[in-house]
């Protein structure tokens, strides 16, 4: 429910800039995004995993997909994630190559746990 | 004599020429979209260049937003060509090459390649005044090709190498014309049901089906070889689907006006143009981008 609420609010607000989510297991995810107000360009999304402790889970494997549900097609870039420490991971690109709602499915599995998230953003 | 009194009078003088020898079968037949053949013509071909440059975009919720920093501009040569196989019935087909230039702050990219293509065919089920006082019937059936570039397929900056959907789109449709001397009136509706294609993610996708209809009044002048019209079209597809589950908001609406311009050269050249603008306010359009633009072209008719 967290999620749904997370996606509509993000849309629904225009802002679209960080969001917060956490599955079932108590894998926490959150991304933010470097700009307040996301433009037709390349983004960085940094991504935050920590555990239901509140501590950072590191090695994780991330995978990151970048697409414009509503128009049907995914980003022609492939965004790549490299790992910062402290549970912290860098998306980039994440191209937005159109104004719209573009959302990034965050993929992250450990050795325990996996959690699938969507972020929303209004690309002007 | 002011200017607007000239005007007055030469559109006085191709009214009274229009009127003596206007042609039921062939007002409007090189005006707006693909068209059809004359009756004495056994094909006709056609290449037209047209520029639409973006304006804005409804979003999911039917607010029109006109763009800030971005800005696309799409050039659109066709070649099209349509071929008799009876009186009644001709085959068509429509060749697009699509040139895309997008930019956005520091990014920009130009790519060209080609369109989506179109193949079907004509039945007229009822030729103009076969059956007074009901309108000519034109049946269509076709399909788009997947032939132009996704764009998840697009490798250029901003994808802007994109030229086509990516998927199959089988087409039937019906155009209706009533013609009373000069004037015609024309309704044209044709349903789609895109099938499913798989993107470049791996996952399956299908675009709604949709509904595209046109409603076209115009004049001719100068014996037919001068017409003239306006018309309003509007585009309705329905959610996309991916691996089998409804996207929600998906949905398209597209409304728009037109201008269609066509001049008879000699016996076989028609020169064609035609404007085309979206109607950019809130609520008559969702999840579609606001362009506008036009095209002139030539169509010659082998007989």
């Amino acid at each position: 429910m967290r999620t749904a609420s997370l996606c509509l609010c993000l849309a629904g607000c225009g802002a679209g800039a960080s969001g917060t989510t956490e599955d079932a297991d108590g894998l926490l995810v959150e991304a933010e995004l470097d700009a307040d107000a996301p433009a037709v360009a390349r983004h960085h999304l940094h991504v935050f995993v920590t555990d239901a402790l509140g501590d950072p889970v590191t090695d994780a494997d991330i995978e990151a997909r970048v697409e414009m549900p509503l128009h049907g097609h995914v980003s022609n870039e492939t965004a790549r994630v490299s790992e910062l420490g402290a549970g912290e991971y860098d998306v980039f690109p994440v191209t937005f190559t159109m104004p719209g709602r573009w959302q990034v499915v965050v993929e992250v599995e450990t050795d325990a746990r996996s959690s699938r998230r969507a972020f929303a953003f209004e690309v002007e | 004599m002011t200017i607007p009194r000239a005007l007055l009078l030469v559109v006085a003088l191709l009214s009274i020429a229009s009127d003596l020898a206007a042609s039921p079968c062939c007002v409007s037949a090189t005006n707006g979209g693909i068209g059809r053949l004359k009756p004495w013509e056994l094909a006709a071909t056609s290449v037209s260049q047209s520029l639409f440059v973006g304006h804005g975009r409804w979003d999911e919720d039917g607010d029109y937003e006109p763009y800030q920093d971005f800005a696309e501009r799409e050039w659109r040569t066709a070649l099209t060509g349509m071929y008799a196989l009876h009186w009644r019935t001709l085959l068509y087909a429509a060749f697009p090459v699509v040139i895309l230039d997008r930019s956005s702050g520091e990014l920009s990219g130009t790519g060209m390649g080609i369109g989506d293509a179109k193949l079907g065919a004509r039945h007229q089920l009822i030729d103009f005044g076969e059956e007074p006082p009901l309108p000519a019937l034109g049946l269509y059936a076709g399909f788009t090709l997947p032939s132009g570039r996704a764009a998840d397929e697009a490798e250029a900056t901003l994808a802007s190498d994109t030229t086509g959907r990516g998927a199959w789109v089988p087409e039937l449709g019906f155009e209706l014309e009533q013609v009373w001397g000069v004037w015609f009136v024309r309704l044209t509706a044709l349903g789609t049901l895109p099938i499913a294609s798989t993107r470049a993610d791996g996952q399956t996708q299908r675009f709604g089906p949709g509904i595209a209809g046109g409603l076209f009044a115009g004049r001719s002048f100068l014996q037919d070889r001068l017409v003239l019209s306006v018309s309003s079209r509007l585009a309705v597809e329905g959610p996309i689907h991916v691996d089998g589950d409804p996207v929600p908001e998906s949905g398209l609406v597209d409304p728009g006006v037109g201008a269609q311009f066509s001049l008879g050269l000699g016996e076989h050249v028609t020169l064609i143009a035609d404007l085309d603008a979206g109607l950019f306010i809130d609520d008559l359009g969702r999840n579609a981008p606001g362009r506008m633009g036009g095209g002139v072209g030539v169509r010659y008719g082998f007989f």
